[in-house]
């Protein structure tokens, strides 16, 4: 189509503003291609690096190396593990070398030059060790006083951020680094050290997880006799020393209860013996008593005899006095004796006897001498029983009084036996207590070996590849930098793309009415859009190609000058990622197309005769009343709404610039008042972590007990370290009270800033290594700008960890402490931590100029390009102001005002909108930095922003006052409207 | 009948700026004759021309050329018809600005698969030695003559000018209305001429004259009198 033809004449008369739109198409999409690319190619680099060293998927260290066995054991569950045992080391100045052995199958090292170390006075370093201090591949090196020659440069995966301690916030290579030597040396060098770590790596090879992997290693058995550390010697001693003791204790306690035992034995004997004395007795007066008894029977058996001698002694007196009775009857005496008055009646007899009669005198006296003597012994015989009888009754009394006796003893045995039944109760009772003993005995001592042994998980510290800011951080920061970019790319793109059409507009309009003859003559809508999309989408598309080109053409530079400088990887391997490809080339052509091809078809709709008489649509607002205003402002503002939509699209261009401006901006501001805020609220000079923390703290120190931890962060969907540090209420250094329950704690602004923590918030913080979580509520938030820390007081924090009383394991002083090395985990100055932070500066200061640079280029051509566009849509009035005899001066006021009205407007609605947008999206840029960097922006620099603006905008003014002077006063010949 | 116009009418605002511009007017005009419409300013020429040219609708009647009835077309239509039948000059010369004298020729040649030949049509309007200028270096009479070009280069049935001398001096106004005679007698082109210039009146065929949106004169010329001897 001939009418094409007008397109490269449109382009060379109009070659300032679209080289001007295509160069800033260009630079956005070779800044975004070439930050894309440049996280791309760190990806693959990092990526392939990984794979091929072997990056370990974990690591943890701990206090005694595991055997043959145990790394056979751990290989059998599923665990490849490689000891990377490491000691720091002097180096060169004051910087630190972490020494490790060269490594064989996990976290190998990457050479970018050189060999391995071979023999034991060869060392391989860090490349950006050695670019810090100028060291060559076949120089030397001393390190802990020996001289190495260095054979090889490279880096580690497991060391992308050379951080001495994972929670450093960033790494300073004059100060650490890391270094490789042989087996050989190594193990050396392992004799003369004592503050070696027994670091181990590891891969999974089973279908064990990481945590799974963890608890194994936690309840792995160990030698605790082997450790060989100086400190955990110590301490193990102590506990084993304490464990004795308490064992001790407990087995004096059993002693005496067994004493105890013995002793109650002892007495229940002796009242055993009692008791058995007692029984004899009983026994003795029992024998008595039997005798008496046998007795007592004797003399009853006499007794029961008595009876039967005294009837037959009766019988027998009885018989005589019968016999006498008959003789006397045969003598007719006529009497009848009885025992009792035989003797009278025989006396009566014989007196009434003829004394003469002597015969019967002596016989009667015979009877009577008979009787008397029968009698006699009847009465003898009575006496005897009555005797037997009365021993009888003796003897029975004595038997009864043996019995008594007997009674009596036996009580007292039964006394004696309670006696005895008590003892044997008392010593039954020690008896348990003492086998109870036993059994208090056995549980202290499982609790010792249950609980006390918890001291001696060999387990120091496990972390995760993937949780590791050593590992991760670079790949992180390059995908943080790849979405910003990208999703940068695409606001400016689309407004370019949209201002790229508000050109063409202009065009359009101005020839609107060549547009309308071309459509009388028959011309459709679809020819002419087909042509007017032409000029847009070759300009997008050759810019899009050459920016992409530009792009890829820029990655080398950009990963060498900012990720390459700072982490330690390999040479980048460029990669060509097909997406961006698309995003680069395909994208900016599909906006442009979409966004010109609306705005252009809409145009063109426009019915042929009012594009013949260039009739525009009259924005509404141009008809608004501004009686009460002076002439110069009221012109001002009727061309601005005139030129209404020229000046929209200056303020979304501005618009985006000025957020660019401010990005830059709180870039610096973020580091400037981190570093600021570092100075300021660390009061401290020195900061002591200790491994091993010495009984007594050399004075003029302030204990504290500093604990990592970690807390989820909603930005990166991960956890992120913080350090819980319980202080002294006394502690100088903070200026805040420590007041409150023993859960609370103080957050520092910067973990406030990081994690989003409002003062009332219950937090949880986690022990990974543990695998427990304690929740705290923040009670305050207080000034500490350095790390992310959260403070409480020292005795609570020791009782929720359960600490002793005097536990603490963090030092702060004014002046350096004089504690034995081997001791101290970390000793953090402020100066090295402010100079540390001042990195900062100089890690960001490319990307902050690139940003500021292209927000100050991207300002000044947008508003020039959209100036000089409503200039020439007022080229006829011009010039007829002009012939009505305005000056130069007076013209410019009026013309270019109106744009210094749209600056204002402008700025002051995008200074604080962006602020408001970059406050937003800035904790996204830096949410893997382990510090709370606010976007934060001082009144200087607000002054900064607003300066440049209005420098730019004077630039622009002048650029665009010399376009106004070349206006002519012909051109009201030449144009008509 | 070649144009057939019939009670065309045409208002444009409402209220109290409702302006009744053509108020039923009807005509006709037959193939190969030209025809100048004359009357007072605001009086409806344009409105009229533009009507018949399909670039303005009207309320109601009838505008039919060859037999096609252009107000019943959409506007996809009424562009294929203008691309047909039509050739429009213009007051102002409407070239594009950035083309030469012979591209913006052949911008219309485009639209048709048998344009006349651009040599000889650019040799008729003597624009031959200037074919490689742009419109800005050319005078006004040149433009226009390009314009013409432009127009016939298509070889239109019916060519539309309005007020085509309007912004040009004696001189070069004359030179126009010759080669628009010429055109016509060579090419046969209908031609509806809207013009404040009287003097044309008589070296067309036929005479409109509009008064008040109505025709208040039609008549034919018997006898023409050559451009070239017109005086005004
Ligand atoms: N788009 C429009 N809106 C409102 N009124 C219009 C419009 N176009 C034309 N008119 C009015 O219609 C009337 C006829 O206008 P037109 O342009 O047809 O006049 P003309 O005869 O061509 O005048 P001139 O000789 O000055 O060109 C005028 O009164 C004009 O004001
Ligand atoms: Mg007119």
């Amino acid at each position: 189509m001939i009418l094409n033809k007008r397109i490269l004449r449109e382009l060379k008369d109009n070659w300032v503003r679209y080289s001007a739109l295509a160069f800033l198409i260009i630079i956005s999409i070779g800044l975004v291609v070439s930050q894309a690319g440049s996280s791309d190619a760190i990806f693959y680099t990092l990526d392939t690096n990984n794979e091929k060293n072997q990056l370990e998927d974990g690591e943890f260290s701990v206090y005694v190396p595991f055997t043959t066995t145990q790394v056979q054991e751990l290989s059998n569950k599923g665990a490849k593990i490689e000891d990377a045992f490491y000691m720091d080391l002097p180096g060169i100045d004051d910087s630190i070398l972490r020494v490790f052995k060269n490594r064989e199958n996990i976290n190998t090292v990457q050479l970018d030059g050189g060999r391995l170390a071979e023999k034991t006075d060869e060392i391989v370093l860090e490349k950006h060790y050695v670019e810090n201090f100028g060291v060559n591949i076949g120089g030397t090196i001393t390190v802990n006083q020996k001289e190495y020659t260095v054979t090889g440069i490279g880096s580690s995966p497991d060391y992308i951020n050379v951080l001495q301690n994972v929670s450093d916030v960033l790494s300073d290579f004059n100060k650490f680094s890391i270094a490789f030597v042989t087996e050989e040396e190594f193990n050396q060098l392992m004799q003369k050290d004592t503050t070696i770590e027994y670091n181990y790596s590891y891969k999974i090879t089973g279908d064990l997880t990481d945590s799974e992997l963890k608890d194994y290693l936690v309840d792995m058995d160990f030698d605790e006799t082997a450790v060989t550390n100086k400190y955990m010697r110590e301490i193990i001693d102590e506990i084993e020393k304490g464990k004795k003791d308490l064992s001790g204790g407990v087995n004096k306690l059993v002693d005496g209860t067994q004493s105890l035992a013995d002793g109650t034995r002892s007495l229940a004997d002796g009242t055993g013996s009692l008791a058995n004395g007692a029984s004899e007795l009983t026994a003795g007066t029992s024998e008595l008593a039997s005798g008496t008894d046998s007795l007592t029977a004797g003399l009853e058996e006499l007794q029961a005899n008595n009876g039967t001698i005294n009837k037959a002694a009766d019988e027998i007196f009885q018989a005589l006095l019968a016999q006498a009775n008959s003789e006397f009857e045969k003598m007719g005496a006529g009497v009848i004796v009885t025992s009792d008055n035989y003797s009278t009646v025989i006396n009566a007899l014989i007196s009434s006897i003829d004394p003469s009669d002597s015969a019967s005198i002596l016989t009667l006296n015979t009877l009577k001498g008979q009787l008397d003597g029968y009698k006699a012994f009847k009465d003898g015989l009575q006496t005897y029983t009555s005797g037997v009888e009365s021993a009888y009754t003796g003897s029975l009394e004595l038997s009864e009084g043996a019995d008594t006796v007997n009674e009596g003893s036996m009580e007292l045995a039964k006394g004696v036996n309670i006696l005895n039944s008590g003892t044997a109760k008392l010593n039954s009772g020690t008896t348990e207590l003492n086998s109870g003993m036993g059994e208090f005995q056995s549980e202290v001592s499982k609790f010792i070996t249950d609980n006390m042994d918890y001291q001696y998980v060999n387990l120091i510290t496990f972390s995760e590849a993937q949780d590791s800011q050593r590992i991760t951080i670079c790949r992180n920061d390059a995908a943080t930098m790849k979405y910003a970019a990208l999703m940068a790319g695409l606001i400016i793109i689309t407004l370019l793309a949209y201002m790229i059409s508000v050109f063409m507009i202009h065009t359009i309009d101005k020839e609107s009415t060549v547009i309308g003859a071309l459509y009388a003559m028959g011309y459709v809508k679809k020819e002419l859009r087909n042509h007017f999309m032409i000029l847009p989408m070759v300009i997008v598309s050759l810019a899009s190609i050459l920016g992409t080109v530009i792009g890829f053409l820029l990655v080398g530079g950009n990963i060498e000058m900012s990720s390459a400088v700072y982490y330690s990887y390999p040479f980048y391997t460029m990669v060509y990622p097909p997406y961006l490809l698309a995003y680069g080339i395909l994208l900016p052509i599909f906006i442009a197309f979409i966004v010109n091809y609306i705005v252009i078809d809409k145009k063109l709709s426009m019915a042929p005769l009012k594009l013949l008489r260039r009739e525009k649509k009259q924005h509404k607002l141009a008809n608004v009343d501004l009686k009460n205003m002076g002439f110069i402002n009221r012109y001002r503002i009727r061309q601005l709404l005139r030129e209404i939509r020229g000046n929209i699209t200056m303020f979304f261009g501005l618009f985006i610039a000025i957020l660019l401006m401010m990005l830059g901006f709180c870039i610096y501001g973020s580091v400037d008042s981190y570093v600021n805020n570092t100075t300021k609220d660390v009061k401290y000079d020195y900061l002591y972590i200790l491994k091993y923390p010495p009984k007594t703290a050399p004075v003029d120190s302030y204990k504290a007990y500093s604990k990592p931890l970690s807390a989820y962060l909603d930005l990166t969907g991960g956890d992120m370290d913080v350090t819980l540090q319980g202080i002294d209420d006394a502690n100088p250094y903070f200026d805040f009270s420590l007041e409150g329950d023993k859960k609370e704690v103080r957050i520092s602004d910067s973990v406030a800033d990081k994690f989003g923590y409002r003062v009332g918030d219950q937090i949880i913080l986690n022990d990974k290594l543990e695998d427990r979580s304690y929740s705290f509520t923040v009670k305050e938030i207080v000034n500490f700008a350095s790390g992310l820390y959260i403070f409480m007081d020292i005795k609570d924090m020791r009782d929720v960890f359960d600490q002793e009383d005097d536990y603490y394991n963090t030092l702060m002083s004014d002046h350096e402490l004089a504690i034995e090395d081997g001791r101290i985990d970390t000793v953090i100055t402020v100066n090295e931590m402010i100079e540390a932070s001042k990195q900062m500066y100089s890690v960001l200061s490319g990307t902050i100029f690139a940003i500021v640079g292209a927000s100050i280029i991207l300002f000044v051509i947008v508003m020039y390009l959209l100036l000089k566009m409503m200039i020439d849509k007022s080229t006829f009035s011009i010039s007829l102001i002009k012939v009505f005899g305005y000056n130069e001066k007076e013209v410019k006021k009026l013309y270019l005002g109106s744009a210094f009205y749209t600056v204002v407007i402008t700025a002051i609605i995008a200074i604080p909108v962006s602020k408001m947008i970059v406050n937003k999206v800035y904790p996204y840029l830096v949410s893997y930095v382990s510090a709370g960097m606010g976007a934060n922006l001082s009144p200087l620099l607000y002054l900064f922003i607003v300066g440049i603006i209005f420098i730019s905008y004077l630039i622009v003014n002048f650029m665009a006052g010399r376009h106004l002077k070349k206006i002519s006063l012909v051109e009201i010949l030449k144009d008509r409207e | 009948m070649f144009v057939e116009i019939n009670k065309i009418k045409k208002s444009y605002g409402e209220g109290e700026s409702y302006v009744q511009v053509l108020k039923g007017l009807s005509t006709y005009v037959e193939k190969g004759q030209t025809c100048v419409i004359l009357g007072p300013s605001g009086s409806g020429k344009s409105t009229f021309l533009n009507a018949i040219g399909g670039l303005d609708d009207i309320e109601s009647g009838s505008i039919n050329i060859d037999s096609l009835e252009i107000t019943k077309l959409n506007s996809k239509e009424l562009s294929l018809y203008r691309r047909e039948y039509l050739g429009f000059i213009f007051q102002f010369y409407n070239l594009v600005p950035n083309l030469t004298v012979k591209e913006n020729i052949q911008v219309c040649e485009y639209l048709t698969k048998e344009p006349l030949d651009l040599n000889e049509l650019m040799d008729i309007l003597g624009l031959t030695e200037h074919q490689n200028k742009f419109p800005s270096q050319l005078s006004g009479g040149q433009q226009q003559r390009c314009a013409i070009a432009r127009a016939l280069i298509k070889n239109p049935k019916l060519l539309l000018c309005d007020e085509p001398t309007g912004a040009l001096d004696y001189k070069a106004a004359k030179e126009i209305l010759i080669l628009l005679e010429a055109i016509n007698k060579k090419y046969g082109t209908t031609m509806l001429i809207v013009s404040h210039n009287t003097a044309i009146k008589d070296m067309v065929h036929r005479v409109i004259k509009i008064k008040d949106g109505q025709i208040s004169e039609d008549y034919f010329n018997t006898s023409l009198i050559p451009a070239s001897q017109l005086e005004w």
